[in-house]
């Protein structure tokens, strides 16, 4: 954490009127892009933005984050998706319904492991596997799921043709949903390790 | 520390229970580590600013002013009225911390439509965010990932496009060197904003930017603070 962010949360800690303020005009950009590419609709975004200082204002104390921005981002992003989730308009969403749509083939399908895979536990494995993963493909995986960006947003970031992005998108959500097959069952993993 | 954790009440075994297989890998991936997210930001050039959603940082400022201001029944009043006294800003045109040069290496070009700030003018910004102080920088102009002459078009186009914007955009010189020994003029374009026009620059979607501090080729720092000192090209 640099020392601005430090600042800022203090601010927070400190129950500083200026903390919502200061954080709006250091992080303003940064949630309003989260929550658009989720929402795709800029009053949406705006509000969730609003929202979001309000939430964070609320958390710090007791939260106390490593990272002042990354949590800010997180609940922007929360706070869009259950905006988007409440909305159930896939007309007006941005990215979410598309990225929603690949993702869902990762979990495997049986009820024991939805049942099993709380969402704790998921972040773990989900954290576990982007450490295996060649930065470049964790980096892709990140702006696509993470940061909700559209493809050829991505694209155009990276250097890489879109359907070169997809292709990777693809294959990295494939070895995700063994990975996460591994996770639930690990004799499983143990008769993939030895073959 | 994860910001799912107190802000998102749809965690747990019911939102499971009532959410398909993607929205649960979706808020999963919510709680990504922060060392992985760090690992990202820092490998990649800043994305597009998304130009529609913008608003200007005193905005959002002023924005979030009033959110508190309900919330604590403030007083906001007073503060505006104290940011309102105006003073001439004070002109921020060189490194401050003597540990960053002026002078910096080899970079990634930004994006087209994104922009970013070298090192000195982004700890300028942080040192003295929220003062009335005004920032003199060279930018640098690129499109398709080269770095567009101060003779190409599309540099002129996009100063002009900048000065109908209201910007305080030209451009000026610093010497460099012709040969080993001869000096020369360096012409760049350059100029003076505020924080906020420089947090939120209205990027345009086909160039790129990177804002430095102007030095000579020595090292001294290129101090033109306005447009008077700007010279003509034609």
């Amino acid at each position: 954490m640099d020392e601005e962010e430090q600042r800022i949360l203090n601010l927070f800690l400190n129950k500083d009127e200026t903390a919502i303020a200061e954080a709006a005009k250091r992080y303003g950009a940064y949630c309003r892009s989260i929550s658009y590419n989720i929402l795709g609709d800029k009053r949406d975004a705006e509000e969730c933005v609003n929202d979001t200082w309000l939430k964070t204002w609320n958390a710090i104390p007791p939260g106390r984050p490593r990272r002042l921005s990354f949590f800010i981002g997180r609940i922007a992003r929360n706070l869009a998706f259950d905006r988007f989730k409440a909305k159930k308009t896939q007309k007006r969403g941005g990215e979410a319904q598309t990225v929603l749509l690949e993702l869902d083939a990762c979990l495997p399908a049986a009820e024991s492991v939805e049942d099993s895979l709380l969402e704790r536990e998921l972040a773990r494995a989900i954290n576990a596997f982007l450490r295996t993963l060649p930065m470049s493909e964790r980096h892709l995986f990140i702006a696509r799921y993470w940061h909700g960006e559209p493809l050829a947003q991505i694209a155009k970031r990276f250097g890489m043709r879109e359907n070169r992005v997809k292709a990777a998108l693809f294959r990295t959500r494939s070895r995700l949903k063994i990975h996460l097959e591994q996770e639930e069952n690990p004799d499983e993993r143990k008769r993939y390790n030895e073959r | 520390m994860n910001g799912s954790d107190t802000t998102n009440g749809k965690n747990g075994i019911s939102a499971l229970a009532s959410s398909t297989r993607g929205d649960r890998l979706y808020r999963a991936i919510g709680r990504i580590d922060d060392d992985l997210l760090a690992e990202y930001e820092a490998a990649g050039v800043r994305p597009a600013a998304y130009r529609g959603l913008k608003r200007s940082g005193a905005l959002a400022a002023a924005s979030a002013a009033v959110l508190l201001a309900l919330l604590l029944g403030g007083r906001l009043g007073e503060d505006v009225r104290e940011t309102e006294q105006a003073q001439a800003p004070i002109v921020i045109a060189s490194a401050e911390d003597a540990s960053v040069s002026s002078i910096e290496g080899s970079y990634m070009p930004p994006e087209d439509g994104s922009y970013f700030y070298f090192e000195a003018v982004r700890k300028a910004l942080d040192k003295h965010a929220g003062e009335n102080v005004n920032y003199f920088v060279e930018i640098d102009l690129f499109a398709d990932g080269s770095r567009l002459a101060v003779s190409d078009p599309r540099t002129r186009a996009e100063v002009n496009r900048l000065n109908k914007l209201g910007l305080d955009v030209g451009y000026s010189t610093v010497w460099t060197y012709a040969g080993t020994t001869k000096k020369k003029d360096y012409v760049y374009v350059s100029g003076t904003f505020t924080e906020e026009k420089l947090r939120n620059f209205p990027a345009a979607d086909e160039i790129g930017y990177a804002f430095r501090f102007a030095a000579d080729k020595d090292g001294t720092p290129d101090e033109n603070d306005s447009a008077a000192k700007r010279i003509k090209i034609k």
